[in-house]
């Protein structure tokens, strides 16, 4: 009896080192003379396992450095200019945003004057048609492979009067949306 | 060679097609995400000048039209100007012996002396006038006199407007 107490207990300290894996119950019987042990042991026959991992967004946003308007055929200046996203991946709903602002509210000034020349930028090319643009979004790209580009237009809205260097900076912001 | 040639051939036309330029790109790291770029355009200053052309001065005449000068187009940078000046002798001379002259003076229109004017904008003109008062045409010897006058035009930059 003896030994199988001690075959009990080892079993029990065995098993304890799996505790995490296994359930299980002892029962000690006090009747005098002897001790039984029974031992229970209930293993796990499913386990839930949680597998999680994120994806963060990617993607490389170009912008051209400098827009230099030239004339146009009826005397206004004008460029086109290309904005463009590669190797876009986002989030399921989601949508690589690029906006426009102007502190000068997009007008074109000489130095040292206060001669100013407005112009509008819209979605297009120099041959294509054009779009307004939108809250000042000249893009939104989604996820896709590869490259994708935006043609956009810049167009001073009269023949300049004055002759110069006009200048001014727009900012292109992105964001994911 | 031949096919060494046609490689640099299309070498050399690969260089001279000038690349669009960009700025730095930005990815989902960068910080701002946003890019400032320039705008901007040159436009050179053009004018056209408007000169009086020769003029006869009828015998006896006070005063004869000599026509306008001034600008016809004009796109001046802010600040410019375009002056015009008038070199004259202010003497008729006699073709057939200079030193036998009429004196001469040229005004604007309404008679103030002109030597030269400044102008700023498209269709500017000032309206000029030969002017022999009576003693001088009295005291003429009869023949054929002229005189060429010469204007200068100079592109500057001036306080106004």
């Amino acid at each position: 009896m003896k030994r199988i107490f001690t075959l009990g207990l080892a079993a029990v300290l065995t098993l304890s080192l799996s505790a995490t894996a296994f359930a299980f119950d002892i029962e000690v019987d006090p009747n005098p003379g002897g001790v039984d042990v029974t031992i229970t042991v209930e293993t796990e026959q499913h386990r839930d396992v949680d597998v999680k991992f994120q994806v963060d967004p990617t993607y490389t946003v170009t912008i051209p450095a400098s827009v230099t308007l030239a004339p146009a055929a009826d005397g206004r200046m004008e460029q086109e200019a290309v904005v463009g996203a590669s190797d876009v991946k986002l989030g399921y709903g989601e949508t690589l945003k690029i906006t426009i602002g102007s502190d000068s509210d997009f007008n074109l000034s000489i130095e040292g004057s206060s001669q100013q020349l407005h112009y509008t930028v819209q979605k297009g090319s120099l041959s294509s048609e054009k779009t307004p643009l939108t809250d000042n979004t000249v893009a939104a790209f989604g996820t896709a492979p590869g490259e994708q580009t935006q043609s956009l237009y810049f167009v001073t809205d009269s023949v300049p009067a004055y002759a110069g260097n006009y200048k001014d900076t727009v900012v292109f912001t992105i964001s994911v949306e | 060679m031949k096919k060494i040639l046609t490689c640099l051939a299309a070498f050399a036309l690969a260089c001279s097609v000038p690349a669009a330029a960009f700025a730095a790109p930005i990815d989902q790291d960068s910080d701002p995400k946003e890019a400032r770029v320039e705008i901007n355009t040159n436009i050179a200053p053009t004018y056209t000048v408007t000169i009086p052309s020769s003029v006869t001065v009828p015998f006896n005449a006070a005063s004869t039209e000599f026509g306008k000068l001034g600008l016809e187009t004009a796109r001046l940078e802010p600040g410019y100007a375009v002056k015009i000046d008038l070199d004259a002798s202010n003497q008729l001379k006699n073709t057939a012996d200079p030193a036998k002259v009429i004196p001469y003076t040229v005004t604007t229109a309404s008679g103030i002396p002109f030597s030269s004017a400044q102008y700023f904008t498209a269709k500017s003109y000032t309206a000029l006038a030969i002017n022999i008062n009576e003693s001088a045409w009295n005291a003429a010897y009869a023949g054929t006199y002229s005189d060429t006058v010469t204007f200068t035009v100079t592109y500057l930059h001036t306080a106004a407007p």
